[in-house]
C-alpha cells in the first residue's frame, strides 16, 4: 500500500509538473534538458490471465510514470538519469526506481564510453520499450519483447563502448559493445520459476535419499513429493555482448543484430512433503528442504532486426532466440504501422513464440502430460492510435491468440484456463513532454 | 523464379536511394568560422540526428531548428528525408534512453540568425528571403 501511495503521489506530481510546464519539452538551459511521461493502460482478456493481475476481470494495473533529466557539462560529456514508477501487477512492484543513470563520454563520433546503469541495446526497441508514444501498438510483440523479461533486460550496470561510422557508399554503421551485470528483481522471475519447478520434481529421489539417510531407514520406505520452490534468487553476475545496426544507402532501412552471452546463477530451496512408511508403524509425514545452488551455464540470446520507415509507413520484423538451461526459445514478429494523417495511425502485428524451438508442435508437451498448445503462442494484433494533441495520445488494440505458451506462469496471476484460442483487448493513454 | 519478389522489393527500396535535390526555398547557414563550404544530404542528416558532432578540425557542431511550420516541414521532409513525426519519435527515443537531446529549436528567423551568427560551430537553415548578415552560406549537394 505504501509503495502504491508513493507511485500515485509521483504520478500526480508528474502530471502537475507537466501541467505547470504547459506540456512543452523542458530546456532548462542550453546544457540541461528534461522530459517525462505518464501512462495508464487497461487489459481485458477472455479465458486466460495474461501479463498483469487478473486480466480476465479487466485490469488497470498497467501504468508508468517517468521523469528524466540530462545535462551536458562539456562538449564531450553528458550525464543523466531517469526515475520511473511502474505498476504491472505481480511483475512489478509500483516502486519508483532509477531506470537508467549513466555518464557518457564521447571522445569521437566513432568512439564513446558509457558507464553506469545503461539501457540494454537489444533488438530495435528494448531500450525504449516503456516509452509508449514511440509506437502505435500498446504492447510490443511479446514473442520478442516479453514482459516477463522486461525487468531483467531493460538495463545493465556496467560499461559500454559505442560509436557511429559513415561508411561512405555503404551507408552507416552504429554499434555498441557492453559488459556488466543484470539485476533480477524478485517479481521478474516468475516465468523462470517453471524451470526450477521441473528440477524440483526431478530431485524428489535425492530428497528421499537424504531423509532416509538422516533417519537411518531404508530408502524404499521414504517417498518425497515436491511442493514448491522457496527463496528463489537469480543473479546474472556478468553479461557481455552488444548491438550493431547497419543503415544501408536506402533511405529508411535499418538492419541489426544483437547478441549477448551471460551467466545465470540461481539459489533457493526445493520444499518437499516426505512420507515415511515402513509398513508396520503409522506412516509419518514431515517437511524437508533441499538447498540448491545452480549455475545455468552459458545463456545466449541472438536477435536479428529489420526496419523500413518511409512516408508514414514503418515495417519491422525481428527474430530472437534465447538459450537457457536445456531449452532454446524462439520468437519472431512482423509489424506494419501506418500514419494516415497527423492524428490517426493504425498497425497490424503478427507474432509467434515457441518456448522450445525443437518442440513447435507440442509433441513433447503432450508426452509430459501437458496440452500441446502450451508449446506455442501466436498473436494476431490490430491497433489504432489517436494523437489528441502534440502531447496526449490514446490507443486501442485487439489481440486474437492461438496457444498459451506465455501464460503458463507461477504466482498469483497464474492462468488456470486451458483454452487454446483466446482474446485480449488493450487500451492505453499517455501524456508526455 | 523464387527470387523475383526479393528483386522487386529491392527495386522498390532502391527507389529511395537517389538523393533528392535540396529545396530551392531554404538556405543552409553556419557560423562564419565553420570550416566547410558545402555539405551533402547524408552529412546533414547525420548532424541533425546527433550522429556527427564535430566539424573537421574538432569543433563541436551545434545544430538548430527553425520551428516555422512550412520551413520546418520542408527541411525535415526534404533535407533530412524523414517525416516530421518520425523525426520527433527519433529524438524522443534518444531523450528517454539518455542518448542525446534534440537540436535547439527557435521560433523565428531572427532568433536562428542571431544564434548561428554568435555561436561557434552553429548550423541552421533559413528561408532564402531572410537576411544573412554575419552568416556563412553553405552549399548543399
Amino acid at each position: 500500500m505504501m509503495t502504491q501511495r508513493i507511485t500515485m503521489s509521483v504520478s500526480l506530481a508528474g502530471v502537475a509538473l507537466l501541467m505547470s510546464l504547459g506540456a512543452h519539452a523542458v530546456e532548462l538551459s542550453e546544457t540541461l534538458y528534461a522530459g517525462g511521461f505518464v501512462s495508464q493502460g487497461y487489459l481485458n482478456t477472455a479465458d486466460h490471465n495474461y501479463l498483469t493481475s487478473n486480466t480476465r476481470e479487466g485490469s488497470g494495473k498497467f501504468n508508468e510514470v517517468a521523469l528524466q533529466v540530462s545535462a551536458q557539462p562539456t562538449d564531450n560529456l553528458r550525464v543523466g538519469m531517469q526515475f520511473m514508477g511502474r505498476d504491472f501487477g505481480a511483475r512489478n512492484n509500483p516502486d519508483v526506481s532509477v531506470d537508467w543513470a549513466y555518464g557518457d563520454y564521447r571522445w569521437r563520433d566513432q568512439l564513446g564510453l558509457r558507464a553506469g546503469k545503461i539501457k540494454l541495446p537489444w533488438g530495435l526497441y528494448n531500450q525504449a520499450r516503456d516509452v509508449d508514444m514511440l509506437r502505435v501498438p500498446v504492447l510490443l510483440p511479446q514473442a520478442v519483447y516479453q514482459e516477463g523479461d522486461r525487468d531483467m533486460l531493460i538495463a545493465f550496470e556496467g560499461l559500454s563502448v559505442y560509436g557511429s561510422i559513415d561508411i561512405s557508399g555503404w551507408g552507416e554503421l552504429d554499434y555498441e559493445a557492453c559488459y556488466g551485470s543484470l539485476g533480477v528483481p524478485e517479481a521478474g522471475i516468475a516465468p523462470t520459476n517453471a524451470e526450477f519447478q521441473r528440477n524440483g520434481v526431478l530431485s524428489e529421489r535425492l530428497a528421499a535419499e537424504a531423509v532416509a539417510d538422516q533417519l537411518g531407514v531404508p530408502v524404499e520406505d521414504v517417498s518425497a513429493s515436491f511442493a514448491d520452490v522457496d527463496d528463489l534468487e537469480l543473479s546474472v553476475p556478468w553479461i557481455v555482448g552488444g548491438q550493431i545496426i547497419w543503415s544501408p544507402p536506402v533511405a529508411g532501412l535499418r538492419l541489426g543484430y544483437s547478441g549477448y552471452a551471460g551467466d545465470v546463477e540461481a539459489y533457493g530451496e526445493f520444499r518437499y512433503d516426505v512420507l515415511v512408511d515402513d509398513g508396520d508403524a503409522i506412516p509419518s509425514y514431515l517437511p524437508y528442504s533441499l538447498a540448491f545452488d545452480q549455475d545455468l551455464d552459458f545463456t545466449e540470446t541472438h536477435t536479428y532486426s529489420l526496419e523500413y520507415v518511409r512516408s508514414g509507413w514503418t515495417l519491422a520484423s525481428e527474430l530472437s532466440t534465447t538459450g537457457m538451461g536445456s531449452e532454446t526459445s524462439l520468437g519472431w514478429y512482423v509489424s506494419n504501422e501506418y500514419r494516415f494523417c497527423s492524428r490517426w495511425s493504425v498497425a497490424g502485428v503478427f507474432s509467434e513464440f515457441f518456448p522450445d524451438k525443437d518442440d513447435r508442435d507440442g509433441i513433447e508437451q503432450v508426452a509430459a502430460g501437458e496440452l500441446d498448445h502450451h508449446a506455442w503462442q501466436r498473436d494476431y494484433c490490430i491497433s489504432l492510435r489517436a494523437d489528441i494533441n502534440e502531447h496526449w495520445l490514446v490507443k486501442l488494440e485487439f489481440h486474437a491468440m492461438d496457444g498459451s505458451a506465455m501464460v503458463l506462469e507461477g504466482g498469483a496471476d497464474a492462468s488456470t484456463d486451458e483454452d487454446r484460442y483466446w482474446r485480449m483487448l488493450a487500451a492505453k493513454t499517455t501524456f508526455h513532454f | 523464379m523464387a527470387f523475383r519478389p526479393a528483386l522487386l522489393l529491392l527495386l522498390i527500396l532502391l527507389t529511395g536511394v537517389a538523393a533528392a535535390d535540396p529545396p530551392p526555398d531554404l538556405v543552409l547557414v553556419t557560423h562564419p568560422d565553420v570550416p566547410v563550404e558545402s555539405l551533402d544530404m547524408k552529412e546533414l542528416r547525420r548532424i541533425y540526428l546527433g550522429k556527427a558532432t564535430r566539424w573537421p578540425g574538432g569543433q563541436t557542431i551545434r545544430p538548430v531548428l527553425l520551428e516555422l511550420d512550412h520551413v520546418y516541414d520542408t527541411f525535415v521532409d526534404e533535407m533530412l528525408d524523414r517525416t516530421t513525426e518520425n523525426f520527433t519519435v527519433y529524438w524522443k527515443r534518444m531523450v528517454f534512453t539518455g542518448k542525446g537531446r534534440p537540436p535547439r529549436t527557435f521560433a523565428t528567423v531572427e532568433e536562428v540568425a542571431f544564434y548561428v551568427s554568435n555561436t561557434p560551430g552553429a548550423i541552421g537553415y533559413l528561408p532564402t528571403t531572410a537576411r544573412r548578415e554575419g552568416l556563412k552560406i553553405v552549399a548543399i549537394h
